[in-house]
């Protein structure tokens, strides 16, 4: 089955192409490493699919529908985008974090606040946030913080999720830890995850495909090691 | 909430029933004679509304700002506006332009309200310029020292009548509004309330940086309208009532600091009810109960406020650690 499906995408700001047409079909459960040197249009790629920035041609598909037909509000429960870095008031708790970032959460009636709630003691025993609910966001170490921006991410109940460059600032525990999370919402929740990152390591250990932007061409390869492998040896010469 | 309630009550009984005049609590309750009624109702109710409505429209307009700036040390003073209101009012006490007008107050509040709404379009049409919103924030600070330079060359060349006349504005009081002005101002609070109320949801989205970049249009508009109505509001309060300072930068981080409330849900009405009830403390120790003076209610909101805020800051600070 066919998630999301784009033909002929052509991508980039204003009038200056990024990258040219290519094609690709993703299933649900997939995650998918975007890997390209700055400034290829990683960022790019992702606010084009989430409709901030239009696509200059081609068409993107959702579940067979035109995502051009989609309203904002539609597109909402589509795509969700965690920047590589999030400005936000870092006074604020970790739990209202939660609660603003869920707005169904603050309308609606009961029964269904209780359902939003409930999923919110999922997301939260997902990510082990428990114990820093109470804590103001700056007092959390990188790790932690990331993985707060995660949550409030996922209370968002997309189901496609576009992680910029998420394992910056993170040291190998918390690395694997991204990984486990990550293998975990595509296996267990069969989401469709988009992550980029300069990280080979965490690349290779989470993706499913390897997307490479090279030049002003998207490379996709259906074998992440092998991609991976491609992408260094590049690198060393 | 209700405890504020009952708090701005209890208070604005007290405001009723001190003063200078010599009408007892117990008149203030049974007015027998028509001294007490006059008092009441040309002097301690206007001071009352006064002193509830500009508490409230101040830390509303603090509230907003601090929104948009994501920053607690914003205050509604910060866009310049106070500075164009003085502006405003130096011209009229020490340039002359006081000689054309035959009453005293309407043509400060005049040039006041037209110099601080020409400081905020000012403020705007640079604005809408810049990508970055913090860029209003130096605009702001650049303006307010422009025109803090022409009221001291202004300052510099005036006679001392003037001076002091000048001087008594800047020191803010809750006894310049009479009820046009309070009618006036309390409609401007309620729209500017019930719009904001509207976009709460919003301001919290935007306080998590979820309108940045991904919703850049939704951003700026929200941003553009709290600036709006808050230098709007901000405008009117300092004409009708001098600068009057500390209250719309203290409120809203009482409300987030020591009562620990960021939802905007609360915040809104918190800001409201909380700068009633100090404003209203604020003026009932500048009319100073025990003797017949009163004291100029900037000091009173600056020496006594203060200090508090930052003993309670530090408190809560050292509590959350």
């Amino acid at each position: 089955m066919t998630l999301l499906l784009g033909k002929n995408i052509v991508f980039g700001h204003g009038d200056h192409t990024l990258v040219e047409p290519f094609n690709f079909s993703i299933a649900p459960g997939t995650v998918v490493g975007l890997l390209g040197l700055n400034g290829s249009g990683k960022t790019t790629f992702f606010k084009t699919l989430m409709g901030a920035i239009p696509l200059m041609d081609g068409t993107l598909n959702f579940r067979e529908k035109d995502l051009a037909q989609f309203s904002y509000a539609e597109r909402q429960p589509v795509f969700a985008w965690l920047p590589a870095r999030k400005v936000l008031e870092e006074r604020l708790l970790v739990f209202e974090v939660l609660t603003f970032s869920s707005a169904k959460l603050l309308i609606g009636n009961a029964v269904h606040q209780a359902k939003v709630l409930q999923q919110m003691d999922e997301v939260i025993a997902l990510l082990h946030l428990e114990e820093f609910l109470q804590k103001p966001y700056h007092h959390l170490s990188e790790g932690q913080k990331k993985k707060v921006e995660l949550a409030a991410l996922l209370m968002k109940q997309a189901e496609i999720l576009l992680l910029d460059e998420p394992s910056v600032f993170l040291d190998i525990e918390n690395q694997a830890e991204l990984v486990r999370i990550v293998k975990s919402l595509s296996k267990d929740q069969n989401k469709c995850i988009f992550v980029s990152s300069h990280n080979l390591a965490f690349i290779q250990a989470c993706a499913d495909q390897c997307w490479e932007i090279e030049g002003k061409k998207m490379v996709i390869s259906e074998n992440t090691a092998t991609a991976i492998t491609r992408y260094a040896d590049k690198l060393a010469q | 909430m209700l405890l504020l309630l009952f708090i701005v009550l209890v208070f604005s009984l007290l405001e009723l029933s001190l003063g200078s005049a010599g009408v007892s609590f117990i008149e203030v309750l049974f007015p027998k004679s028509d001294y007490a009624l006059f008092v009441l109702r040309e002097i301690r109710i206007p001071r009352l509304l006064t002193a509830v409505l500009i508490g409230a429209t101040l830390s509303f307009a603090g509230l907003l700002l601090q929104t948009v700036f994501r920053n607690p040390l914003v205050g509604p003073s910060v866009l310049g506006i106070s500075s164009g209101a003085s502006l405003g009012v130096a011209l009229v006490t020490m340039a002359g332009f006081n000689s054309f007008f035959i009453s005293d107050e309407v043509p400060k509040v005049a040039a006041a309200i037209v110099f601080s709404l020409a400081v905020l379009f000012l403020l705007f049409s640079i604005a809408g310029r810049f990508k970055d919103h913090a860029s209003v924030l130096i605009v702001g600070m650049l303006i307010s020292y422009l025109a803090g330079a022409v009221v001291d060359i202004l300052i510099f060349m005036s006679d001392n009548d003037a001076l002091k006349e000048f001087t008594l504005w800047g020191m803010g009081s809750f006894s310049r509004m009479g009820y046009g002005e309070i009618a006036l101002l309390s409609t401007l609070l309620l729209i500017s309330y019930i719009i904001v109320h509207r976009h709460r949801h919003l301001m919290n989205l935007y306080l998590i940086g979820e309108l940045d970049e991904v919703n850049e249009q939704k951003k700026r508009k929200l941003v553009l309208l709290l600036l709006l109505l808050g230098g709007v509001i901000t405008a009117f309060v300092t004409a009708f009532c001098g600068p009057i300072a500390f209250i719309g930068i203290a409120i809203p981080n009482l409300l987030r600091f020591v009562l620990r409330i960021s939802d905007h849900k609360y915040l809104l009405p918190g800001s409201i009810m909380l700068g009633a009830a100090v404003a209203l403390m604020c003026d009932l120790l500048s009319t100073m109960p025990w003797s017949n003076h009163s004291l100029p209610v900037n000091a009173v909101t600056a020496l006594f406020g203060i200090p508090i805020i930052v003993f309670m800051i530090f408190k809560s600070r050292q509590s959350s650690i």
